[in-house]
C-alpha cells in the first residue's frame, strides 16, 4: 500500500470513529441517557478491576510495613551488642484480633536500643506505645475489658510507618519479665525479609476462587453495559447503510459509538475506584485496614484495565453485530430461526469437573501440592463458571420456548422472552455466575471450618495457652479466673510425664494427661467418665493397675512429682482433637495423691478451660484481661468465635467485601439491562395501555420477564455451585457439605434484584402509559 | 395520460438505459413477492411503480437499488450486474450515484437535519465545514434551512420529507429512489414533498423511481409501471 492511500485509509477510519462518536453523543436527553447507562455500567466494571489491580500493591505495602517491624527472622544478639528482648502476644478485644509485642529494651543505654518503625521510644515496663486506634479503643472500652490487660502510661503513638493500615489495632508493653522468659528473643533490630513461606495451599485456591468468581461476572456485566441501546443502534445505522455505508464502515462507526460510553466509563470507574477505596479504608475491620495511599493499582495492570476495556467493549459491540445483518432497510438477525446447541455447552462444565475430580484431596491438611495442583484448580472452577454463562442462554430459551399460556401479564412475559430471549439472558447470567462462584466459595469456607470446628467445646467458652513465663508456672488458674464476673467454671488440662515409682522397673517415662472429666473430654472421646477413672488413647498401651506412677518431673525433686495409682479398668478412648494428637494416659484428679506440681515449660504442658455466662457482656475480654494479669504472654481463645482459623477468618471478611461489591454489580447490571429493554419497549407499553391494559398488568409483565431468568439464572447456579463446592472441598479433605446460610443469602439476593429492576421500571412505564406518554409515542 | 399495454418493458424516453431489472423473481419465505419483473429506467426519466398493497412494487425498487438480492433474474446498472458486486461495491454505488426517500425518511434520529444531508458526503470523506455548507444549500433550496438545527423528532413530516429529499440529492445521484414517499403525509405536505423531488431531480438529470399507489403522484412521472402479482403487467406512458 502507497503512504497515501495508507494515510487515506486512516483518515477513512477516523472520519467513520468520528461519526460514531458523533452519533453517541447526540440524540438529546434520550441519547445522553443511553450514554450515562454505558458509562456507569462500565464504571462498575472498572472500579472492580482497578480494586483488584490495586490488591498487588495494598498487600505489598502491607505485608512491607508488617515485615519492617517484625524480628521472627532476626538473629539473637547478645549483651554487650545493643538489643531489646521481644516477644509477641496474640490478644483479641471484642471481635477483633490484634497483635501486641512486649518489649523489654537494655535499660543501660535507650539512646542505642533499637526501636521498630512508627515508634519514638520503646516503652519500659509499665509503659506502652500504642496505634492510634487501640489508643481510641482504651479510652472507651470499660478499662476491665482492655485497659487493664497492661496496666501503665500511655507515652505514644505509633505512626503510619509502624502500622499495616491507619486503622489497625497494635500495640508495644514495656516489660521487666521478659530476659528472664525462655521464649523471649534478644534481637538486634526490627525488620526481616518477606516471609518465603508463602500462603497455605487451601487459602490460595479461596484466593483464586474468589477472584475467577468476581472477575467473571464482571467481564459477563461489562459485556452486556456495552450493548445498552444495541436495538436503537441497528436501527440507526441501517439508516447509514441505506446511504452508502459499507459493512466495514457501519463496524468502525458502531466502535466509535462504543468509545464514547467506554471512555466515560473509565473515567466514572475511575473515580467510582476513588471513592470505593476511600469508603473501604474507612470500613473494613480494623485487622484488614489499609491506607488509602497504599491502594494503588499496579501500573501495568491499570494499563491493562485502560487498555483492554475500551478494546473488549469494542470487541463485544462488533462480535454482537455479527450475529446481525445491518441492511440498509434494517436488521437481520442471523441467529432468527437458529436454535442454541447444547452439547458443547456442557463440555466446559465437563472439563471443569474432570480437572478437579483427579484433585481430590490434592489441598488436603498436610499436603505439599506443587503450583500445577493450584493452576488446574483454577482452570477447573473457571471452566465450572463459565459453563454456566454458555449453558444459560440454552437453557433459557430451552425452558420458556416451552412455557404455556397464562395470566395477562405472564402471557405478555413469555411471548417477550420468547421473541428476544438474549437480553434478559444476558443480563441474569452476571447472577448466575457470581451466584455459582459465591456457593462454591462459601461450601469450601464452611467445609475448612467444619474440619477445624472439629474440636468440642465440651460445655467451655475459652481456652487459655499459658506461655512460658515464671508467673504462668505456678499460677493458680482456677482460683485466679473463676474470680472474674461471668465466668461459671474453670478447669486445667495438664500434660506431663509419669514413670513407674518402684524401684528398679525399667521402662520409658509416660506422657500423662490430667484433668477433670470435661477437660479430659478437650482431648479426647469420653462418653462416661467419673472421677477416679483413667483412659488411654486408641492402640495405646496402659501400665497395669495397681501401677504407682511419679507424675510430674520423674527425674527431679521428691516434691516435683505427685504419686498415682493406675487403677483396674483402664478404658480406651479415641482422639477428640487432632490438632493436640493426643497421646498416653488421661488421668482424672482422683487417680493422683495430690495437685500436679508446677509443670517446667520442657517437660509438659498446661491449657485452661473456662466456661463463661455468654449473656454478660464483655465477658470474654475480661477474662482476656485476667489471664494477661497473670501472664502477659498467654493466649486466650473463645472456642465458639474462633474455633476458626484467623487467616479464615480474614478471607472469610474479604469475600463478604467483595461479595457486597459484587451483588451491587449484579443489581446494577440488572437494571440497566432492564431499562435498556424499557426504553426500547416504550412505544409498546403506550400501544398497550391506549386500549385499556392496566399498569398493574404491564408491572406484572415486566416482573415475570425479569423473574423467569433469574430464577432459571439461580437454580442452574445452584447446582453448579454446589458441585463446584464439592469439588472443592474434597480438594482439601474437608467433609461435604452445603451452606445454607449462602443459599439463603443467593435467594433473598435474587428477589431483592427481581424487585428492585421492576421497581426501576416503574417509573418509566407510569410515564409511557400517561397521558403525555400515549400521545409522545 | 395514454395507455399503452402493448408497451414492451423498456425505457420509453428514447435516452440510453441507465438500470435495467430483467425477469427478477423473490420470495419472502413461502410468498412469492416478485415472479419475473422486469423493467428498464432511462438516465433522467421518472419512473413510477404503481400497484396494490403487496403488489409487489416495493421489492422491485429494493432489488433495483441493489438492497435486495433477488433469488433469479438480473439487476444491472449501467451495464454492470449490481448483485455480482461485492457489498463494498454495492455499498458505494448507493453512496454514489443513488439516493433514497422513503416513507418515514430514514433519517438519523440521533443526529440534527443538517447533519444528516451532510452525511453522505461525510461518508465519501469530504471535510465537515464544505459538508455542511453544502447541505445548508440544499436546505435552503428546498425550504427548510430553518429546521437545520434540529433533528427529525422535532420537526414536522413534511419537513422531514423534504430533508429527505435534500439528502438524496446532495451527492447528485443518477437515480433516486423513492418509496411511498408521501404515503405519511397529507395531500398538501405530499404534493409539496413531491414538487420538491420531482423538481430538483429534473434540474440535476437524475432518474427517480417512485413507488406510489396514489395517481396524483403517479402523475408527476413520465412513465407509469403497472405491478400485479409480482410482474410488471403495463406500462402507461404519461401525457
Amino acid at each position: 500500500m502507497s503512504r497515501g492511500a495508507g494515510r487515506a485509509g486512516v483518515r477513512r477510519w477516523l472520519l467513520d470513529l468520528g461519526l460514531g462518536v458523533r452519533m453517541s453523543v447526540a440524540g438529546g436527553r434520550e441519547g445522553w441517557l443511553r450514554l450515562l447507562l454505558v458509562g456507569v455500567g462500565v464504571s462498575v466494571g472498572v472500579a472492580m478491576l482497578l480494586v483488584t489491580a490495586a490488591l498487588p500493591t495494598l498487600v505489598a505495602e502491607r505485608s512491607d510495613r508488617a515485615d519492617a517491624r517484625s524480628f521472627t527472622a532476626s538473629e539473637p544478639v547478645a549483651a554487650p551488642h545493643p538489643g531489646v528482648y521481644v516477644r509477641t502476644v496474640a490478644s483479641q478485644v471484642g471481635e477483633q484480633s490484634f497483635t501486641v509485642v512486649l518489649v523489654q529494651p537494655d535499660a543501660d543505654d535507650p539512646a542505642r536500643t533499637p526501636t521498630p518503625p512508627g515508634v519514638q521510644r520503646l516503652p519500659r515496663a509499665g509503659e506502652l506505645v500504642v496505634s492510634p486506634e487501640l489508643a481510641r479503643l482504651l479510652s472507651t472500652v470499660p478499662d476491665d475489658e482492655l485497659a487493664d490487660r497492661w496496666p501503665g502510661t500511655v507515652i505514644g503513638t505509633i505512626d503510619a510507618a509502624g502500622l499495616t493500615g491507619p486503622r489497625e489495632l497494635f500495640a508495644y508493653v514495656g516489660s521487666d519479665a521478659l530476659a528472664q522468659d525462655g521464649t523471649a528473643v534478644r534481637i538486634g533490630q526490627f525488620g526481616a525479609p518477606g516471609d518465603a513461606g508463602g500462603m497455605p495451599p487451601v487459602f490460595v485456591l479461596l484466593a483464586v476462587v474468589g477472584i475467577a468468581a468476581l472477575l467473571l461476572p464482571v467481564m459477563v456485566f461489562l459485556a452486556a453495559a456495552v450493548r445498552v441501546g444495541g436495538q436503537a443502534r441497528d436501527r440507526r445505522l441501517a439508516a447509514v447503510r441505506l446511504v452508502g455505508a459499507d459493512a466495514a464502515m457501519i463496524r468502525r462507526i458502531a466502535a466509535g459509538e462504543t468509545l464514547v460510553g467506554t471512555l466515560l466509563g473509565l473515567a466514572l470507574g475511575g473515580a467510582a475506584f476513588a471513592g470505593a477505596v476511600a469508603l473501604g479504608a474507612a470500613t473494613v475491620p480494623p485487622g484488614l485496614s489499609f491506607a488509602v495511599a497504599d491502594a494503588r493499582p499496579v501500573p501495568v495492570l491499570a494499563a491493562l484495565v485502560v487498555l483492554a476495556v475500551p478494546l473488549t467493549a469494542i470487541g463485544v459491540a462488533t462480535s454482537a453485530m455479527r450475529e446481525v445483518v445491518v441492511q440498509p432497510l434494517g436488521v437481520v438477525r442471523r441467529a432468527a430461526d437458529r436454535r442454541r446447541r447444547w452439547w458443547w455447552r456442557l463440555a466446559f462444565p465437563a472439563v471443569g469437573v474432570a480437572l478437579l475430580v483427579p484433585l481430590r484431596g490434592a489441598l488436603a491438611e498436610g499436603a505439599n501440592p506443587g503450583s500445577f495442583v493450584v493452576y488446574q484448580a483454577l482452570l477447573g472452577v473457571v471452566a465450572l463458571l463459565v459453563g454456566v454463562a454458555l449453558l444459560l442462554p440454552w437453557a433459557v430459551e430451552a425452558v420458556v420456548r416451552r412455557l404455556g399460556a397464562g395470566p395477562v401479564p405472564w402471557e405478555l412475559s413469555v411471548r417477550w422472552l420468547q421473541s428476544d430471549a438474549g437480553g434478559a439472558t444476558r443480563a441474569v447470567t452476571g447472577i448466575a455466575v457470581s451466584a455459582a462462584g459465591l456457593l462454591a466459595v462459601g461450601g469450601l469456607l464452611a467445609g475448612v471450618q467444619a474440619q477445624l470446628d472439629d474440636g468440642p467445646a465440651g460445655g467451655f467458652d475459652a481456652r487459655v495457652l499459658p506461655g512460658a513465663s515464671d508467673a504462668a508456672l505456678g499460677a493458680d488458674w482456677p482460683a485466679h479466673l473463676s474470680a472474674v464476673d461471668g465466668v461459671t467454671s474453670v478447669a486445667t488440662l495438664t500434660a506431663t510425664s509419669a514413670r513407674p515409682a518402684a524401684p528398679g522397673v525399667r521402662g520409658d517415662d509416660l506422657t500423662v494427661t490430667v484433668g477433670t472429666c470435661a477437660a479430659l473430654a478437650q482431648a479426647i472421646v469420653v462418653d462416661d467418665c467419673a472421677d477416679g477413672d483413667a483412659f488411654v488413647v486408641s492402640g495405646g498401651a496402659a501400665p497395669a493397675p495397681g501401677t504407682e506412677l511419679l507424675v510430674g518431673d520423674p527425674g527431679g525433686a521428691p516434691e516435683d512429682t505427685v504419686r498415682a495409682t493406675v487403677p483396674a479398668g483402664v478404658r480406651e478412648a479415641a482422639a477428640a482433637d487432632v490438632m493436640l494428637a493426643p497421646t498416653g494416659l488421661f488421668l482424672t484428679p482422683g487417680v493422683l495423691d495430690g495437685p500436679v506440681p508446677a509443670i517446667d515449660p520442657m517437660q509438659g504442658w498446661t491449657e485452661v478451660y473456662a466456661a463463661v455466662d455468654r449473656d454478660s457482656s464483655g465477658v470474654i475480654d475480661r477474662l482476656r484481661t485476667a489471664v494477661s494479669q497473670v501472664d502477659p504472654t498467654a493466649d486466650v481463645r473463645d472456642i465458639r468465635v474462633t474455633n476458626v482459623d484467623r487467616t479464615l477468618g480474614t478471607v472469610r471478611q474479604l469475600m463478604l467485601v467483595g461479595t457486597v461489591a459484587l451483588l451491587a454489580v449484579v443489581a446494577a447490571s440488572l437494571v440497566v439491562g432492564v431499562l435498556d429493554q424499557q426504553r426500547e419497549r416504550r412505544r409498546i407499553w403506550a400501544v398497550l395501555a391506549a386500549f385499556g391494559t392496566p399498569r398493574r398488568v404491564l408491572g406484572a409483565a415486566v416482573m415475570w420477564q425479569v423473574a423467569i431468568p433469574v430464577a432459571l439464572g439461580v437454580g442452574l447456579a445452584l447446582v453448579t455451585g454446589t458441585v463446584l463446592a464439592a469439588s472443592l472441598q474434597s480438594l482439601v479433605g474437608a467433609p461435604l457439605g452445603l451452606n445454607w446460610s449462602d443459599l439463603a443469602v443467593i435467594a433473598a439476593s435474587a428477589t431483592g434484584a427481581v424487585a428492585l429492576a421492576t421497581a426501576a421500571t416503574l417509573p418509566g412505564l407510569r410515564r409511557s402509559t400517561g397521558p403525555h406518554g400515549l400521545r409522545a409515542e | 395520460m395514454t395507455a399503452s399495454p402493448s408497451l414492451p418493458p423498456q425505457a420509453a424516453t428514447g435516452a440510453a438505459v441507465l438500470l435495467e431489472a430483467r425477469e427478477v423473481s423473490h420470495r419472502f419465505g413461502p410468498t412469492r413477492a416478485l415472479d419475473g419483473a422486469s423493467v428498464q429506467v432511462a438516465a433522467g426519466e421518472v419512473l413510477c411503480l404503481m400497484g396494490s398493497s403487496g403488489s409487489g412494487k416495493s421489492t422491485l425498487l429494493q432489488c433495483l437499488a441493489g438492497i435486495l438480492r433477488p433469488d433469479g433474474g438480473t439487476v444491472r446498472y449501467g451495464g454492470r450486474d449490481v448483485h455480482a458486486m461485492s457489498d463494498t461495491e454495492r455499498s458505494a454505488l448507493r453512496r454514489h450515484e443513488f439516493g433514497f426517500v422513503f416513507q418515514f425518511g430514514q433519517l438519523v434520529p440521533e443526529l440534527t437535519c443538517l447533519e444528516n444531508v451532510a452525511l453522505p458526503l461525510r461518508l465519501e470523506g469530504v471535510r465537515r465545514p464544505e459538508a455542511r455548507r453544502r447541505a445548508l444549500e440544499h436546505l435552503e433550496r428546498l425550504g427548510v434551512a430553518d429546521v437545520a438545527g434540529k433533528r427529525p423528532g422535532q420537526v414536522s413530516g413534511g419537513q422531514g420529507q423534504r430533508v429527505a429529499v435534500a439528502r438524496a440529492l446532495i451527492t447528485r445521484p443518477s437515480v433516486i429512489f423513492a418509496d411511498e414517499p408521501t404515503g405519511a403525509l397529507d395531500s398538501l405536505n405530499g404534493e409539496r414533498v413531491i414538487e420538491a423531488l420531482v423538481g430538483a431531480a429534473r434540474d440535476i438529470g437524475t432518474a427517480v423511481v417512485l413507488v406510489t399507489h396514489e395517481a396524483r403522484v403517479a402523475a408527476y412521472s413520465d412513465r407509469e409501471a403497472i405491478v400485479r402479482d409480482g410482474r410488471v403487467r403495463e406500462q402507461v406512458m404519461a401525457s
